[in-house]
C-alpha cells in the first residue's frame, strides 16, 4: 500500500529462464489476485516483488473485448498502441484513497514471456488493454495518480471496494 | 460588452448558482468562464462575464444576490480574453504523499524560482491522509524541464512527496 517506496521503484527484469523463485511469485501474485474478489489484475511490487511480472485475468468481464484469461506475463513490454486514446475512471488495491480519471491507448500489443517460460504475442483492446497498461505501470514504479492531468480528475474515496 | 471578472464566496447552500446566473441574464450578460468549487462548506466561484456598462453597474445588479446568499462579492474589470484556457496547461506536476505542513508551499516555490506560472492548482485529501495535488503549469520559454523536475523530485524527497513532472497531453484527433 502507498507509501510503500516499493511502489514508486522501477523494477528489475526477471532473469531467464524462469527459476523456482520467479515461479513462486508468480504463484503468489495468483493467489493475492484471486484473495480479493473483482481484481483483474495485480503486478508484482504490488507484494513487495521489485521484479517486472503481472498477472491479468479479465474472463467474463463485462466491459471486455480481448479476453486472454488468467495470465501471467514475464518482462512484458508493449510493442506497440494504437492511435485511439481513452479516458476511464482507475482505482488500484495499492492506493486505495483514491480514483481517477486517465487517459491510455484503447488497444496494445504486448509481448511477454509466459509461466511455461514460452514467449507470448497479445494483442489488447479496450478493458483488457487499460489493465495490462495499469499493471506495467507499476513495474516502472507508476501509480495512476502519475497520469492524471488535473486534480479535478481525482476523486477522493472512503475505501476500496 | 465589456468583459468582468465576478468572485463569490460564502457558505455554500443550494442555489447559489442559479441566482447569479439569473441576476447576469436578466441584464443580458452573458458567461465567457467559469470556476466553483466547494471547500470545507465554503462555496466559491469566479466568473467572467461579458455584459454591457461598468463594474459599479454589475455590482449593483448582483448585490441582492449576494445579500441573500451572504456572499463575499467582488466585480472587477477584466482584459477582453475570448476564452481564458487556451494553449496554456503545457506541463503537469503531480505531487503525493502523507499529509503535513508544507507540501504546497515547497513544490510552488520551486516553480517560482523558475518562474513557472501555476495556471491551476487543485488537491485532494483521502482519508487515509494522502495528500495529492495537481499543478498545471506553464513553464518559461527554455527551462531545462529535466532539471526542473530532478529540482521538484529532490525537495519533495525531504517531504515524503512523490513528485513527477510532465507535459500535459493533447489528443489531436
Amino acid at each position: 500500500m502507498y507509501p510503500d517506496a516499493r511502489l514508486k521503484t522501477e523494477c528489475d527484469p526477471v532473469e531467464l529462464p524462469l527459476d523456482d523463485a520467479t515461479r513462486a511469485i508468480a504463484r503468489d501474485l495468483l493467489d493475492t489476485m484471486d484473495s480479493f474478489p473483482g481484481c483483474v489484475g495485480i503486478a508484482a511490487p504490488q507484494i513487495g516483488a521489485l521484479v517486472r511480472i503481472v498477472a491479468i485475468d479479465v474472463s467474463g468481464h463485462k466491459k471486455a473485448v480481448s479476453d486472454h484469461g488468467r495470465r501471467v506475463l514475464v518482462n512484458p513490454v508493449i510493442v506497440s498502441r494504437g492511435a485511439e486514446r481513452v479516458k476511464m475512471r482507475e482505482g488500484c488495491l495499492s492506493i486505495p484513497d483514491f480514483t481517477g480519471n486517465v487517459t491510455r491507448a484503447e488497444s496494445i500489443v504486448v509481448e511477454a514471456v509466459g509461466l511455461d517460460g514460452a514467449p507470448q504475442r497479445l494483442e489488447c483492446d479496450a478493458y483488457e488493454a487499460r489493465v495490462v497498461l495499469h499493471e506495467l505501470d507499476h513495474l516502472d514504479g507508476l501509480l495512476f495518480l502519475d497520469r492524471v492531468q488535473h486534480a479535478r480528475d481525482v476523486f477522493p474515496r472512503k475505501r476500496y471496494q | 460588452m465589456n468583459q468582468f471578472a465576478i468572485a463569490a464566496m460564502g457558505t455554500d447552500r443550494p442555489g447559489i448558482v442559479a441566482a447569479v446566473g439569473e441576476a447576469i441574464l436578466g441584464v443580458g450578460g452573458n458567461i465567457d468562464d467559469s470556476s466553483m468549487t466547494i471547500l470545507g462548506g465554503h462555496f466559491a466561484m469566479l466568473l467572467v462575464v461579458q455584459v454591457e456598462g461598468d463594474a459599479d453597474q454589475l455590482e449593483s445588479t448582483l448585490r441582492p444576490v449576494a445579500e441573500k446568499f451572504e456572499l463575499m462579492l467582488e466585480v472587477r474589470t477584466a482584459a477582453m480574453h475570448p476564452f481564458s484556457d487556451v494553449d496554456r496547461d503545457d506541463y503537469v506536476v503531480a505531487a503525493y504523499g502523507p499529509d503535513k505542513p508544507g507540501l504546497v508551499s515547497t513544490i510552488s516555490r520551486v516553480l517560482a524560482g523558475a518562474d513557472a506560472n501555476i495556471n491551476d492548482f487543485g488537491s485532494r485529501l483521502g482519508a487515509d491522509h494522502t495528500f495529492a495535488m495537481w499543478f498545471n503549469v506553464s513553464l518559461a520559454e527554455g527551462t531545462d524541464t529535466a532539471a526542473l523536475g530532478e529540482q521538484l523530485r529532490a525537495e519533495g524527497r525531504d517531504l515524503g512527496l512523490d513528485i513527477r513532472l510532465y507535459r500535459a497531453e493533447v489528443e489531436d484527433l
